[in-house]
């Protein structure tokens, strides 16, 4: 699994620049074919398509972070993604908001 | 900024660009907010603000980055450029003189000084002086268009438009001299002219500004503008390999993998000793899977730039992959040696000392890993893989019960948490677990070895 590692970290490091994710409050590493992710999520500004601002924060967070997820684990060779996020925490297999520690 | 063209588009794109001031002035305001002690912000902010002709509040934000970064040499560029937009030549001219004392080459001193010399209407002095700082840098597009500028004070029609036409001939800036109108074919009247003149600042920051500029749109999949923004980036500050490294973003952020390698290609051989060129090169090889053209450039970017700790840990999984594991293992260190708080180096580095079968080593690293908040059932069965080398069967199956514990579903954990308990002569729990292991198992090898094992029983 280490033989790809260089490869599916790479291919990461391109699905967060496409989701404009702030890459300096967000760590990723891969070992064993398994990505982690740790941090905090954030994303830079965007607009939707259609020109519409981003919904409430809580529900864009969860969009973000389930396509996110979605489209890490569609790498080839990724076995299993693992997210230590500050923001955000998986709950019965539903993302939620977490507070932010001050 | 202006366009060629009918009044209908040039309206349409003085909109849209204010629309992107707008979105600029926006997120940068959230940016700041978010890192209120980062120079670079605050010299954007200034930017900004002068391109709307702000003076005042431009100046209170260049404070604030000098305060943060007293040796930020783009802020300091702006501030003598501030200054001699209120035409305080003296001021703007001891900023130069420092900024040039500090350049190696020299050159972004004579070009200040040339921008001084021409403020104060002293155009043959800003002629030398560019022609000097024009010989170091070669002739790049900015440093034509400028001269151009300064043969235009001095009357010089002809030799400002040859030197203008020079600057076009440069590929990347093509379409923005014809786009403001210069042609080889007719002879431009002082509005077009002007416009020409103004095409290009005098100041190269505010290529610092076009930049982001240029990734509002990016981010906004306004595509073609975004391209346009670097281009006018580049026309200001004559950076190819940063313009390209721009123009790969693009690429790869539209999804075109072959376009984004060519231009991080191009920008490598523009300037083989930037590092973000190499590092972008590097990381676009390895999502393509090319481990070695990956690994040359990582080691240049290294050698390079040896303080960059993500260098050194992509370095490590490149040398992992390619069986190096020592040459691995010293590039995982050196990562921590940079940031000893590296998590994924750290898990990293435990991998590779386990691959090595150096087992103490590999608990060791693992222990400092899981200290350091990684945590997956996958690093604890490994730990324990680790401790049961080690003869430390308890702690062996610690890890295991954490690994089962934390991910249910890791069949291997199940699996090495089956035969932890077999050694230790348990043979209940090792049957509890092997049965889990075979109800989250596919079948193979291991699944017909753990049948055999339940169907003839364990040795006692």
């Amino acid at each position: 699994m280490q033989f790809e590692d260089f490869r599916i970290n790479a291919s990461v490091r391109t699905l967060l620049i496409r989701q404009w994710i702030d890459t300096v409050q967000l760590d990723h590493g891969t070992m064993n074919g398994i990505v982690y992710l740790r941090g905090s999520l954030r994303r830079e500004m965007t607009r939707s398509k259609d020109g519409k601002v981003e919904e409430s924060p809580d529900e864009s967070m969860r969009l973000l972070v389930t396509k996110l997820e979605r489209q890490i684990r569609c790498v080839r060779g990724v076995r299993d993604v693992v997210c230590n996020l500050e923001n955000i925490v998986k709950v019965r297999g539903q993302w939620a908001p977490k507070a932010v520690k001050a | 900024m202006g366009s060629k063209g009918g009044e209908g588009m040039r309206r349409e794109n003085l909109r849209l660009m204010m629309d992107v001031l707008q979105e600029a002035r926006t997120c940068l305001q959230a940016d700041l907010a978010r890192h209120p002690n980062w120079a670079d912000l605050h010299h954007l902010s200034a930017l900004l603000q002068l391109v709307q002709g702000q003076l005042t509040t431009a100046e209170s934000a260049l404070q604030r980055s000098l305060e943060i970064n007293p040796r930020y040499a783009a802020a300091r560029s702006t501030l003598a450029h501030l200054h001699m937009r209120r035409q305080r030549y003296d001021q703007a001219a001891e900023i130069y003189a420092a900024l040039g004392a500090d350049d190696p080459t020299g050159t972004s001193g004579e070009y200040g000084l040339a921008l001084v010399a021409l403020g104060r209407g002293r155009f043959d002095e800003a002629l030398e002086r560019l022609n000097r700082a024009v010989e170091v840098t070669g002739p790049r597009a900015p440093w034509l268009h400028r001269l151009g500028v300064v043969e235009r004070r001095l009357g010089r029609h002809a030799e400002c438009l040859a030197r203008w036409r020079s600057a076009a001939a440069d590929p990347i800036v093509t379409r923005l001299y014809e786009r403001a109108g210069l042609d080889d074919h007719v002879e431009p009247d002082d509005e077009l002219m002007d416009r020409i003149e103004s095409m290009v600042s005098e100041h190269p920051g505010f290529s610092d500004l076009e930049d982001y500029l240029g990734r509002i749109c990016a981010r906004n999949r306004l595509w073609s503008e975004a391209g346009e923004a670097y281009r006018r980036a580049y026309a200001m500050e004559g950076y190819a390999v940063r313009y390209e490294v721009r123009m790969g973003l693009l690429a790869a952020l539209q999804g075109d993998d072959a376009a984004a390698l060519a231009c991080y290609t191009r920008a490598v051989e523009d300037d083989a000793r930037w590092a973000p060129a190499r590092v972008a090169l590097g990381f676009e090889y390895s999502s393509q899977g090319e481990l070695e053209p990956a690994t040359e450039q990582f080691e240049e970017a290294a050698r390079l730039r040896p303080r960059w700790a993500d260098v050194q840990y992509n370095l490590g999984l490149l040398h992992g992959a390619a069986g190096r594991l020592p040459e691995a293992r010293e590039r995982f260190m050196n990562a921590l040696a940079i940031n000893a708080n590296y998590a994924h180096a750290q898990a990293s580095l435990a991998f590779t000392y386990y691959r090595m079968g150096e087992m103490a080593e590999a608990r060791k690293e693992f222990d400092r890993a899981v200290g350091l908040g990684v945590r997956s059932s996958d690093l604890l069965v490994h730990l324990a893989l680790c401790h049961r080398e080690l003869g430390d069967m308890n702690r062996a199956v610690e890890s295991l019960a954490e690994a089962v514990a934390l991910n249910p579903s890791d069949e291997m954990a199940h699996y090495h948490l089956g035969f932890t308990h077999h050694v230790r002569g348990s043979r209940r729990k090792a049957i509890a677990a092997w049965r889990q292991f075979l109800l989250l198992a596919q079948k193979g090898p291991l699944y017909d070895e753990i049948e055999a094992q339940l169907r003839n029983g364990t040795d006692d």
